[in-house]
């Protein structure tokens, strides 16, 4: 009786699951008469699933079947999902690929993504023109194969002042621009005032952007500074700006301008009381400055930048899966296109439901309702093109300028600090195991080491004799061998 | 009796046996392209790799330390996470309140059900260089504060106390619902000879333990190079001083791949810990089955 | 409350007595003042844990955290029915394929005995890692997106069916099954009849950790439903998104990438959250308990 029961339950049990599982599968299913191309498209969730997306992307199918005849199935995923997806060989359309997670250049070289080169131009004229001079960042060997998302292509770092206190109660000037260490004087202001405050924001993730005025080759750890005579690579720390940069943390934190726990803090975002942070953002960037949310006026004060990178090019972008079927390919570029020409159906997919989640404000850019910010909250570069959005304001009195982006790509290309060496991608895959080794090394010293706790004339010495016997100097004779045949 | 263990087999074979492709991953550099079956992606579109996915384990000249502190916190874990919840269990058995043993209980199984992560900020909640409650109290008596994430003198300690903390109250319900097995008569028949509760402890509990005890200990032998990774990792906030007292194998593996996910290393490292652990484990199972044929009684695996 | 041995039996003396209970007092205060700390950092205010860390003293008390909890209204409730459908189904289902097993793998007289214990040994020690059961589950069962990927993957633990063994081993002697037998019992009848009143405590103990375990994870939802069908999301999942949508607004501040302002008061959040979770074990502890007495019958049946 209980063995029959037990097989009889488990047999049921098993074959709904067969059945369950090979009922919908929904790929590549096109409902009825009409020519609709269905498409899986997988997209970072930075950190979280919104949750009205699955309503927004039915309101986003409505105007992309109409005008393009293609639907999309979005789906926000995890670093890992992704990872593991890539690593399975999961079927998809199109997916979110770039310099940070799920590398572009690693799968591009392995042959994971569609080559784009002829098509683009033939099928989708519109956005090829959009894109211009940064389709260079998808190309390995000439061909290309992924789609940039445009959006701030640079980097600039900035420090972030308290400007009630810095220039109206102690009367110093905040200028447009400084150097690094310029912001000495202002910290040690702070902590005359406050001994027992910390005036720098410092967390567990470091110094932002530390090695953006380099072009990253692995990680951060094998970079090519801009300003070489013949560009060469080498560690980080034969650089001698990063190391003076870290040689004044650690003065900070010694001097008590940086929290003691710095390395071990996840956030120091609830404290508003920090008068100085440091951050990666663009010019006329206007987030966390609003007057009436943190007490005092902001004025930022750019120290960085802007430095354009193949990594910096690389933010964000879509690669389409090599596995398609040319319709399915198409149909994908058609969609980027759409996102990257038409503004309105653009506001769709990176705000959500106009009315719902956002309404546009008179000067035309566009404020999150509270449905907005707490259902469907997702930055612009996760779902296409963030220049072509309208932009956002963070408060109905406290208005961004509609035309940033103009005067962003302008600044780019008067002001901005080019990589010699953009357009290099290193084949990681013959040494792997070396750079997990050195990435393992490197990952035993970066966060104190990034919030100034600990000194970089000890710490430095031990994790180059680390990373020399885990391999390091194979590793840059063969990048440097490579980026000679690229030069010529 | 095999018709009552065929569902589990049934489990086990799909859920477990047939996974357990993923080991060949090891010696694989693993291509899958979207849209084929497993089997050629396995087979057809993925080179033989023989050992490199293991070089990077070698690489690291740290290695040594890296395999000694694993080995160190498992042989610790290994008897006091034993030792201790048996010696709690064996106690609490006998306390007269019921109601309080129940309480004790409850209060002690609490913690198995926190995630490292909220672990490790409560520590953090005792020992944060400003606020933390330890360093609270030794400047009230006015001692020296103590920078503790960067002072990995005291971590052997911190981290071997936090996970007893953690797992104890788990294994001793473990142990006390064991001891619910022992028929109540030997210890009436005990209480009438006079044994003393040391004598009931010696003649009784331990040895109807025994079982479950074995069971226990072999298990965790065949794990002896894996590590808690929340416990090494999140627990002391990857702070990077105290990485010569934290760095165990699992912790070397994700800080090697936490840029670059690469799950061919992972599967090579993953085939390592388990190749040893098997080893470790026929090893004692061997042994104990020497000591049982002369004793007579049983244990954990292999035919009489 | 659990009965292991009477009063009258115990061998302490009063005095023994009440030194056990003063250090097992002790013992239960230190294991408790880390959670006693998570629960009141929970209640405190974001700007009390800003000013003085994580104190048992803070200095104002606030709800904000539960209230941030519970904003998502419906979409809460949903995900926990779904907690409860894959908590009771994951538990049930467990059971009913480990204890069989357990069962089995306790009778001296089967001959298979030996090979099982290793087919069952084998997983613990080797496992395909996570990208061939996630290739399994996902391209060869067709779990994704179905209440299954969340209660399959779980069911069965080489380690309970070793304790459940035990427990069988040294509770049951051979001479009661085979009186049981020879009163013309078949295996079943004597599973229900004889076999499971004596081992309640056993099957309590693992329904418990099976069923928090099953409570608490999240990690199959992560891995095999997508962000379309959040209608099958657990509870912890729910949660465990929330606590990593507050995480990204807090890097986004670092990176000064964001655009909100309203930073939600993280610690306390995660706090509130571990109550959530540990409320359930605190209210259901109690219960289970009960069942952790000696079995009863044995003694007879062997004299």
């Amino acid at each position: 009786m209980m063995k029959k029961l037990c097989s009889i339950i488990l047999i049921i049990a098993f074959t709904a699951l067969l059945v369950c599982g090979c009922g919908p599968v929904s790929r590549d299913v096109n409902s009825g008469g009409e020519e609709v191309i269905k498409l899986r498209v997988v997209t970072y969730d930075n950190g979280s699933v919104p949750l009205d997306a699955k309503e927004v992307i039915a309101a986003a199918n409505e105007v992309s079947r109409e005008k393009i005849g293609v639907e999309v199935e979005l789906e926000f995923q995890s670093k890992e999902k992704i990872n593991l997806m890539m690593a399975s060989g999961e079927y998809y359309d199109m997916v979110f690929t770039n310099s940070w997670i799920n590398s572009f250049d690693k799968n591009a070289s392995v042959g994971l993504y569609y080559d784009i080169t002829e098509a683009v131009k033939e099928v989708t004229p519109d956005l090829y023109d959009s894109i211009g001079e940064y389709w260079d960042c998808a190309k390995i060997n000439g061909r290309i194969y992924g789609i940039p998302v445009l959006k701030d292509m640079g980097s600039e770092n900035m420090y972030r002042l308290n400007a009630d206190y810095f220039e109206r109660k102690k009367g110093m000037k905040i200028p447009e621009r400084m150097t690094f260490g310029d912001i000495e004087p202002y910290l040690k202001a702070y902590k005359e005032d406050h001994p027992a405050a910390y005036p720098l924001a410092m967390d567990k993730s470091g110094l932002p952007g530390f090695s953006n005025f380099l072009e990253r080759i692995v990680e951060t750890v094998v970079v090519i500074p801009y300003d070489q005579e013949k560009p060469e690579a080498i560690a980080f720390w034969d650089n001698e700006e990063v190391m003076n940069r870290f040689r004044l943390l650690h003065k900070w934190y010694k001097a008590g301008y940086i929290q003691p726990d710095a390395a071990t803090i996840d956030s120091t975002n609830t404290d508003r009381s920090i008068p100085v942070r440091i951050g990666v953002a663009w010019k006329g960037y206007q987030g966390y400055s609003n007057p009436e949310d943190w007490g005092f006026n902001v004025k930022t004060s750019i120290y960085d930048g802007p430095y354009i990178s193949r990594t910096s090019e690389q933010g964000a972008m879509f690669a389409v899966c090599e596995a398609c079927d040319e319709e399915h390919m198409k149909a994908c570029l058609k969609y980027m296109e759409l996102l990257g020409t038409d503004r309105k159906f653009r506001d769709i997919l990176g705000y959500g439901i106009e009315g719902k989640h956002f309404e546009y404000l008179p000067n035309g850019t566009v404020f999150r309702l509270k449905a907005g910010q707490d259902r469907y909250n997702t930055r612009l570069y996760q779902t296409g093109s963030v220049v072509n959005a309208s932009v956002e304001s963070v408060s109905k009195t406290f208005l961004a300028d509609p035309d940033q982006w103009e005067k962003v790509f302008e600044e780019y290309k008067t002001d901005g600090i080019y990589s010699r060496t953009k357009g290099f991608s290193y084949d990681p895959s013959k040494k792997e195991d070396i750079i997990a080794a050195v990435l393992a090394i490197y990952n035993d010293y970066s966060t104190e080491l990034l919030t100034g706790t600990s000194d970089p004339d000890t710490v430095i010495p031990q994790m180059k004799k680390r990373m020399e016997a885990a391999g390091l100097n194979e590793l840059l004779t063969d990048i440097n061998s490579e980026l000679d045949n690229w030069l010529k | 009796m095999t018709l009552l263990a065929l569902p589990g087999m049934l489990w086990f074979i799909l859920f477990c046996y047939i996974p357990m492709f993923g080991v060949v991953f090891a010696f694989k550099q693993f291509k899958a392209r979207p849209g084929e079956s497993l089997f050629t992606n396995l087979f057809v579109n993925s080179p033989w790799a023989g050992f490199d996915n293991f070089s990077f384990l070698m690489r690291s000249s740290e290695m040594p330390k890296i395999m000694f502190n694993t080995i160190f916190y498992n042989v610790i874990f290994l008897i006091a996470g034993i030792a201790v919840p048996v010696v709690l269990a064996v106690f609490l058995t006998e306390v007269h309140g019921k109601r309080f043993s129940g309480v004790v209980q409850m209060v002690m199984l609490l913690p198995y059900f926190l995630s490292w992560v909220i672990v490790g900020y409560c520590l953090y909640g005792f020992l944060a260089t400003d606020e933390g409650q330890i360093n609270h109290i030794l400047s009230l008596l006015g001692l020296k504060t103590v920078q503790w994430y960067q002072s990995p003198q005291y971590w052997r300690g911190i981290l071997i106390g936090t996970g007893l903390w953690k797992s104890v109250g788990y294994s001793m319900v473990i142990y006390l619902c064991s001891i619910t097995a022992i028929d109540r008569s030997l210890y009436e028949g005990a209480a009438l000879d006079g044994a003393t509760f040391l004598d009931r402890v010696r003649y009784i509990t331990v040895p109807m333990l025994r079982t479950t005890i074995t069971t226990i200990f072999i298990l965790n032998i065949g794990s002896i190079l894996t590590s808690d990774f929340g416990l090494f990792y999140q627990v002391p906030m990857d702070s990077n001083s105290l990485q010569p007292v934290t760095q165990t194998l699992d912790v070397y593996v994700y800080k090697a791949l936490m840029q670059q996910a690469n799950f061919n290393y992972s599967a090579a490292a993953s085939f390592l810990q388990s190749t040893v652990g098997c080893m470790l484990l026929l090893i004692s199972q061997a042994v104990i089955n020497h000591l049982k044929n002369k004793e007579g009684s049983e244990y954990i695996a292999g035919e009489q | 409350m659990g009965d292991f041995v009477r009063p009258a039996d115990s061998s302490y003396s009063k005095r023994t007595n009440r030194i056990v209970t003063a250090v097992f007092s002790v013992l239960s205060v230190l294991f408790f003042l880390p959670v006693l700390l998570v629960i009141i950092v929970s209640v405190s205010s974001q700007d009390s844990v800003t000013a003085v860390g994580y104190s048992y003293f803070p200095r104002e008390f606030s709800l904000e955290a539960y209230r941030y909890l519970f904003n998502s209204g419906m979409y809460l409730a949903r995900s926990f029915v779904n907690s409860v459908i894959i908590t009771i189904a994951g538990t049930a289902l467990g059971l009913i394929l480990m204890y069989p097993m357990a069962y089995a793998l306790s009778r001296r007289e089967y001959r298979m005995r030996g090979f099982l214990i290793v087919f069952i040994m084998i997983p613990m020690l080797f496992s395909g890692g996570l990208v061939a059961s996630y290739m399994v589950n996902t391209q060869l069962l067709h779990l994704k997106n179905t209440y299954f990927a969340l209660i399959f993957p779980g069911l069965c633990s080489t380690w309970y069916i070793l304790i459940m063994r035990n427990y069988f081993m040294d509770a049951l002697p051979d001479s009661l099954i085979e009186a049981a037998k020879l009163d013309g019992g078949n295996n079943f009848q004597i599973i229900t009849k004889v076999v499971i009143p004596l081992t309640k405590p056993v099957i309590m103990t693992v329904a418990v950790f099976q069923m928090f375990s099953y409570w608490n994870s999240w990690y199959p939802s992560l891995l095999y439903i997508d962000s379309n069908h959040t209608e099958l999301y657990p509870l912890q999942y729910v949660l465990v998104n929330m606590e990593r949508s507050i995480e990204t607004v807090t890097r986004d501040a670092q990176y000064l990438t964001g655009m909100q302002s309203y930073t939600p008061p993280a610690v306390t959040i995660r706090m509130a959250m571990v109550v959530l979770v540990i409320l359930p074990i605190m209210i259901l502890f109690p219960f289970f308990q009960r069942f952790l007495k000696t079995g009863m019958s044995v003694g007879a049946v062997k004299g």
